[in-house]
């Protein structure tokens, strides 16, 4: 079953179209990377699935109904994480997740029960009466996790939740989110990292300029475009012949020098690399160190829009 | 009731808040009562000291000076007969502040002007015009005045007495004006809280616009919060003023703390609305509240206290939309005026004024998406 069914959406401002002619679907109990560079339309995607924002054209269904502002029953079901933290700076810890969690859950115990369990998850427990000008950009980051989610929403989007975030709060929250996943909730994850993306998400729609330029799992994208491998050599003294050689090499798509680094891109699977292992013993060119690489999302990216995600 | 709750506590924690809207008030209070103390002490009235040199009998003119020279709380004049001659020595030695010769004319003579000087001249032009009139009435209907010599006269007593108090309490229409003033801050709370539901202007708001609450119940409990904390805070204001400061406000206290519950109403539905219609930041809205109700303030006379009554004679509509000014009158109504009409009349005015307001927030809250956020 789709929990979200995106058609022709089509989203403005002004001159600009945020949104082109936008068609998503997302399977319940998945967990969708959406990802983009930063101003490709994945917020406004997500603002304008929210009925938060006024959209030009285009249907929307959540839970196969149809959603508009005043679906209080589909808004029910749902949690949102924002980029920016979303609490207020005169209540406590677990007066914030009370608060919002209380939106939701009329009922006090079992709103005691939920708090408790998103407090356990984002691993805020010792700083439930702290302010949150008390906490460090991650924990407050966590704050802002628990405080969408502790009503245990059946959908649950997350708008860039790692932004400035520190390794440990982190890995803590890419923890959380596959909890959350695992007990049933169907994620839809923005981001520009693309590392979490690859770690966290089932399929990955990847965006540029309001349109999807590509989607599928992780696998799916990486073999869909011409790039199979990437080989790394670190050698001392690099000169133009070497790398005149390795053009010549069977497969081989690219040569780039970076450095004392030479990274050679394959678009034929195979044998790449004892081959090339081979042909250097041969010419007896010395080298440090040699790695291959798979293809990144960055490199699907490149290959598709000529840019780097990042960019 | 938990959103209730919560915007009791964050109204309540706000910490700028409740310097603006609690403690301000109460140091303006003080001030006003430090400066006006001295100034009432200067104003004072002296009484007047008048000599009298009866060269031909004026029964009625006499009869007013005698009503005026009683020693009670509104005496005017201190009265002695006396001959000319002694006048002019009084007179020339500064014991009198003039002296009046009652002749077919009535002439006063005085060696300064002051405020004594006004006093005495008022009491002969007063005195003139009154017989004027009498003898007008008499010429065209002489029955309907056989009992209304003494009544003109009564009621010249009545004049003086009312010219007399006003001036002492002129220093209350401040404390009125801060009371005014006081309730309009109650929308620096709705602006904040409104702030902070809305989608478009702030996180927590896109947070709360998405959930399962219809925005009318979100409206209401804010609105319900925000009027208990302010009233509080007005209930405070009352006391100190009533009690630390030992401001005459009468007896008509009930009538008072309802002109203020309305007054605290017509405060936050200004800020919901001014919080509604503009679409800039928290801090810009609040500059624009504060600059409105400082405008409201000046022109109900808080720091010029001619300005109200410039307002009223040029232009009266002012007066009437102007909530500081209609809290201003409505207690300058009960303190003065022994009927309620006219301050029943400003407490209809707030209402209106409210119900408009709230009318026009609801109009532009009804919107739930938003073009950008």
């Amino acid at each position: 079953m789709n929990v979200i069914e995106v058609n022709h959406l089509v989203k403005r401002y002004g001159h600009v179209t945020a949104l082109d002619d936008f068609n998503l679907s997302v399977e319940e109990g998945e967990i969708l990377g959406l990802l983009g560079p930063n101003g490709s339309g994945k917020s406004t995607c997500i603002n304008t699935i929210l009925s938060l924002l006024k959209y030009d054209q285009g249907t929307i269904k959540i839970f196969n109904q149809d959603m508009h502002p005043n679906r209080y029953d589909l808004k029910a079901d749902i949690g949102v994480v924002f980029q920016e933290v979303a609490v207020f700076d005169e209540l406590s810890v677990k007066e914030n997740i009370d608060y919002f969690c209380g939106l939701y859950i009329k009922d006090k115990k079992k709103r005691k029960e939920y708090i408790k369990d998103a407090v356990e998850l984002v691993g805020l427990q010792d700083f439930l009466k702290y302010k949150p000008k008390q906490l460090s950009g991650g924990l407050l980051r966590r704050l802002n996790i628990a405080c969408g989610i502790a009503h245990k929403p059946k959908l649950i989007f997350l708008d860039e939740p790692t932004v400035a975030v520190d390794p440990q709060s982190r890995n803590h929250i890419l923890e959380g989110i596959k909890t959350l996943n695992e007990r049933g909730a169907t994620i839809v994850y923005t981001t520009h990292y693309m590392e979490e993306v690859e770690m966290l998400c089932h399929r990955i729609v990847i965006m540029d300029k309001g349109r999807i330029i590509a989607s599928g799992s992780n696998d799916e994208l990486k073999n869909s475009i011409e790039l199979s491998e990437r080989i790394s050599i670190v050698i001392e003294d690099i000169d133009k012949e070497i790398i005149n050689c390795f053009h010549q090499l069977e497969g081989v798509m690219k040569v780039e020098v970076e450095d004392n680094i030479i990274h050679i891109s394959y678009k034929s699977k195979g044998n790449n690399l004892s081959q090339l292992m081979d042909y250097l013993n041969q010419h007896h060119i010395k080298y440090n160190r040699l790695y291959s690489e798979r293809p990144t999302l960055n490199d699907v990216f490149l290959e598709l829009t000529g840019k780097e995600l990042r960019d | 009731m938990h959103l209730f709750v919560y915007n009791l506590k964050l109204l309540l924690r706000n910490k700028m808040m409740l310097f603006w809207t609690l403690l301000f008030p109460l140091i303006l209070a003080t001030l006003f009562n430090l400066a006006f103390s001295h100034l009432l002490d200067n104003e004072h009235f002296e009484i007047a000291k008048v000599a009298i040199v009866e060269v031909k009998e004026n029964k009625e003119f006499c009869n007013v000076l005698d009503e005026l020279s009683k020693e009670d709380d509104n005496q005017l004049l201190d009265v002695q007969y006396v001959s000319l001659n002694k006048a002019k020595d009084l007179l020339d030695n500064d014991k009198i502040d003039g002296y009046l010769v009652i002749d077919k004319e009535i002439e006063l003579t005085i060696n300064k002007n002051g405020i004594s000087q006004t006093i005495i001249q008022t009491v002969v032009d007063n005195y003139y015009s009154t017989v004027s009139t009498f003898k007008n009435i008499y010429e065209i209907k002489p029955q309907t005045i056989i009992n209304g010599v003494f009544n003109d006269l009564e009621m010249n007593k009545d004049y003086f007495k009312e010219e007399s108090s006003n001036h002492s309490d002129l220093t209350v229409i401040y404390f009125y004006t801060l009371i005014g003033m006081n309730c309009m801050f109650g929308g620096f709370s709705s602006i904040t809280l409104s702030t902070k539901m809305e989608g478009n202007l702030s996180r927590q708001g896109t947070r709360i616009t998405i959930s399962p609450i219809p925005k009318y119940k979100i409206l209401l409990s804010s609105s319900i919060a925000i009027f208990i904390i302010h009233y509080i805070k007005m209930l405070v204001l009352l006391a100190y003023l009533i009690y630390g400061l030992n401001v005459q406000f009468g007896d008509q206290i009930i009538y008072i703390m309802l002109l203020m519950a309305i007054g605290s109403l017509v405060g936050i539905s200004l800020g919901n609305c001014i919080s509604c219609i503009l679409k800039t930041s928290e801090d810009t809205k609040v500059s624009v509240g504060s600059s409105l109700s400082m405008l409201c303030s000046f022109f109900a006379g808080m720091m010029i206290i001619d300005m109200k009554y410039w307002v009223l004679e040029y232009f009266p509509l002012g007066a009437y939309i102007n909530p500081v000014s209609l809290i201003t009158d409505a207690l300058y109504a009960l303190y003065y005026y022994t009927t309620y009409d006219r301050y029943f009349f400003n407490v209809l005015c707030l209402l209106g004024m409210s119900t408009l307001l709230t009318f026009v927030s609801i109009i532009f809250m009804r919107r739930k998406q938003y073009d950008s956020i």
